[in-house]
């Protein structure tokens, strides 16, 4: 169902189109993907397993989980929560695999050249820490090519309505989706944005294998800064691949991008800060949220987000969890549980809920296969998201010139990625063109401003994380 | 704690495995110690191909064999491992190549080998996806597959472990003790000594070092090679397809669905080095595509490398060592998980009862090196 009508958001639909899944003609929008467009027809079931031929919807919406991989124009395993719907598109659902097609004409491969783009500084992923390193290092001369897999830039920014926290500096009372907006428009000529190309391997000596327009491409860069981002944790209980399963991220994106409802009613699992703010905007876009559970004893959500929830009689069930989904080839209820001091189970407090949305805020992890492939050194800190890169005030990680910034480097909140990224722009092309006092001055002001950012009671547990960073260092 | 036993096996790959299971089987006490994690060394790095496409006498019938074993796995050790008559298609593109698969054919067939020599189009239509450019023919062997060596490995140690041995992982082996030229047991880097007066070295790429350690210098040599696995697709019965051209390689469809292969490098790399390059990233692709174009739509999944454990004629070293109760299954030469099954069982019959099923001086420990072998 597409949303017509929203508080802050406007959709501006493109001209539209029509494509063919499994042979049923599908309106869609240009400029939406594939799988969003199939939400907005009704259809969440987009493939069956590989193994067990279940039926599977997708999950995070933006490439990470490949539950929604079909056949498209006979090219098999396509992502198409990645992948513009295109006019007369042929689009079929897999059980498991896609097909092996044919091709039309032999090629000569011997001749085939792959393309190689040299730049200054590569940076891998266009959300809030990639574009603000992007913006620095551009703004002191440096020129960059930013690596988006996903078919926007701006990253989570995209899907954010509600108004940041902080200072001027941290974007404070600027929606998410404004913030995003600023970086993109803050980009001078220096700069180059590639989208729908992901990065897929890190070779010696900065090289980085692409996938421009579906073909290998060769980046030759001096400087890498990686800003992939993290992924939404699972939650584990019984038929939790059921179609109607979906990360918060997901929801986000199918709302607050595609302007399309994920469901009619929900249940939200999590009570940190995206658990209560997304399930603010479900009820903002016209969806039923029946409860947010948290098995924690306390709600992690700044109180101000709680407050609003609750207002609206929207219950906030503490100590609570999911036992299980149900539902006949899609989400058609649930069962909650209350839990006891150690986590237990509580026999008798069983009850179904009947939902047709089930949405998992369980936190994020690190996105960190480049790193690994980059021979970086790894290290294990649970306040951080769990195993990160190993780096130094300046974002470089132990690879020389190899940098991290925003989720990637550790779980926490737009306005530290912008800074971070930040950071890194700064340190890269520092060692590229020279110091400058302007450029010091930069530094300090950013290592301030994110010690200002992780002050107070909110920061405690990024703090302890930075403690054992600095630990692993030495 | 009792550190006897009836014989040590080092290393954790699908030779020290098999060895182990059928020792274990015969009712010996067996203790297999791996330096890091089983499969962790070349069997868990190989591309899953089986054939008994060789040429010479001892491979040939040891490859026989080794698919018979493969084909009875799953009853024996309660593991479905996998195993795939996918076969083999050796391609010619060249008049001598043609000449010299025919004269293995001939070879092979006197032991019973299923294998012929088909034409192009007779091959395009057992795999209707091959590009049958320049191609003058297959050397095509139905009866060759593969299997998964994650699951056969595991198959061997929970035999193992089933007939009362003991498996120990991330347990280094330091130095083999030798007395009197009697093999006594083995020394690990935790300081722990484990007593035998029979040990079998199975340590792949380190078999060098480990037959030092008793002062018996094997000639073998590590080199690296790379491969790659793709996405899957629907399984569609692909045989493994090789072709040796200098710009060739070889890859087969898993049954799961992935295409796995590699292809030979123009320069040796010796060493254990497992780093990946973006060249034969690459290469392999491109070389892969030309042999089956509609890959050219199917992602890359991930890349690796391991190491072959080389002999100068490409034959294996299973062999009592002049230390006396030290063996060595090793010197694989890329061959190791396909043959593995029949070598471990005919040495640890070898080991039993003293017999070999045929006449395997082709491996034979003190043997002159001399030809390469032909499909090696």
């Amino acid at each position: 169902m597409r949303i017509d009508e929203h508080p802050i958001l406007k959709f501006e639909r493109g001209k539209q189109i029509q494509f063919v899944c499994d042979g049923k003609p599908i309106e869609a929008f240009e400029g939406e993907t594939i799988a969003a467009a199939l939400h907005a027809a009704g259809i969440k079931t987009l493939s069956h397993s590989v193994k067990e031929g279940r039926p599977r919807g997708f999950f995070c919406a933006i490439g990470k989980c490949s539950s929604c991989m079909m056949q498209v124009n006979g090219v098999p395993n396509v992502k198409t929560c990645m992948v513009l719907a295109e006019q007369d598109m042929e689009v079929t659902s897999q059980t498991g695999w896609g097909k092996l097609g044919q091709v039309d004409a032999r090629q000569d491969y011997n001749r085939k050249k792959i393309p190689v783009i040299e730049t200054e500084i590569a940076i891998v992923g266009a959300g809030p820490a990639g574009l603000s390193a992007a913006l620095y290092a551009s703004r002191f001369g440096a020129k960059c090519m930013v690596f988006e897999e996903n078919t926007q830039v701006g990253g989570q920014l995209i899907k954010q309505t509600h108004m940041f926290f902080g200072s001027k500096d941290h974007h404070a009372k600027v929606r998410g989706i404004d913030i995003g907006q600023k970086l993109i428009d803050g980009l001078n000529e220096n700069v180059q944005v590639l989208t729908g190309t992901p990065v897929v391997g890190y070779y010696p000596d900065k090289e980085l294998a692409v996938i421009k327009d579906r073909r290998l491409t060769i980046i030759k860069a001096e400087k890498v800064i990686v800003a992939t981002g993290a992924s939404e944790n699972m939650l584990s209980f019984p038929n939790n691949d059921l179609p109607g399963v979906y990360g918060a991220g997901a929801v986000q994106t199918l709302m607050n991008v595609s302007g399309i409802l994920p469901g009619k009613n929900m249940l939200m699992i999590g009570a940190g800060n995206i658990g209560v703010i997304v399930a603010y905007q479900l009820l903002q876009a016209g969806v039923k949220v029946e409860a947010v559970l948290e098995a924690l004893p306390t709600i992690g959500a700044y109180q101000v987000h709680a407050s609003k929830l609750r207002r609206c009689g929207i219950p906030i069930l503490t100590r609570h969890t999911i036992k299980r989904a149900f539902g006949d080839g899609k989400v058609e209820g649930a069962t909650i549980v209350e839990l006891d001091d150690n986590w237990q189970e509580i026999p008798g407090t069983e009850r179904d809920v009947q939902v047709d949305t089930i949405c998992l805020s369980v936190g994020l992890k690190p996105t960190t296969e480049i790193f690994e492939m980059a021979g970086c050194t790894m290290a294990v800190i649970p306040e951080l998201g769990g195993e990160i890169p190993v780096r130094g005030h300046n974002m470089m990680t132990s690879v020389d010139g190899v940098y991290v910034a925003g989720d990637a480097s550790s779980i926490e909140e737009a306005s530290s990625a912008m800074l971070e990224g930040r950071m890194a722009g700064l340190d890269a092309v520092e060692k590229l063109k020279g110091v400058s006092e302007e450029i010091s001055k930069e530094k300090q002001h950013v290592k301030d401003s994110l010690d200002e950012l992780r002050a107070g009671p909110f920061g405690e547990k990024i703090r302890q994380g930075e403690a054992k960073l600095e630990e692993a260092c030495k | 704690m009792n550190k006897n036993y009836d014989v040590i096996i080092i290393g954790g790959g699908v030779i020290g495995t098999s060895t182990g299971y059928y020792l274990s089987k015969s009712g010996m006490k067996v203790l297999l110690l791996e330096k890091d994690y089983l499969t962790a060394g070349s069997t868990g790095r190989c591309i899953t191909g089986v054939r008994q496409q060789f040429s010479t006498p001892a491979t040939i019938r040891t490859a026989m064999s080794a698919v018979k074993l493969f084909e009875n796995m799953k009853d024996e050790l309660g593991v479905d491992v996998e195993w795939t008559n996918s076969g083999y298609m050796f391609m010619a593109h060249d008049e001598a190549k043609v000449e010299a698969f025919k004269k293995n054919i001939e070879i092979q067939r006197k032991f019973g080998l299923d294998v012929s020599f088909i034409t192009a189009s007779e091959a395009k239509a057992l795999v209707p996806h091959l590009d049958t450019d320049q191609l003058l023919g297959v050397a095509w062997c139905p009866s060759d597959g593969q299997a998964s060596p994650f699951k056969v490995v595991l198959g061997y140690a929970r035999g193992i472990r089933d007939n009362g041995g003991s498996i120990i992982t991330r347990q280094e082996v330091t130095d083999i003790i030798v007395e009197d030229g009697h093999v006594k047991g083995v020394t690990t880097a935790a300081g722990v000594t484990y007593h035998s007066s029979r040990v079998i070295n199975c340590a792949g790429p380190w078999a060098r070092e480990v037959g030092l350690m008793a002062g018996i210098d094997l000639q073998v040599e590590p080199e690296r090679h790379e491969a790659l696995i793709t996405d899957g697709v629907q399984y569609e019965n692909m045989p493994m397809l090789v072709d040796y051209r200098a710009d060739g390689g070889y890859f087969v469809q898993r049954v799961t669905g992935q295409f796995i292969g590699c292809f030979t490098p123009e320069v040796q790399v010796p060493g254990k080095d497992k780093s990946s390059t973006l060249e034969f990233m690459k290469e392999m692709s491109r070389r892969m595509c030309k042999i089956v174009p509609a890959l050219e739509n199917v992602a890359i999944l991930r890349q690796w490398a391991g190491s072959y454990c080389m002999t100068p004629d490409g034959s294996p070293i299973v062999d009592e060592t002049p230390v006396k109760g030290l063996y060595c299954s090793v010197g694989m030469s890329g061959h190791g998980f396909m043959l593995g099954p029949a070598l471990g069982k005919f040495l640890a019959e070898y080991i039993v009862d003293g017999t070999w099923p045929f006449d395997m001086s082709e491996f034979a420990y003190g043997r002159k090196f001399g030809d390469k072998e032909a499909m090696a």
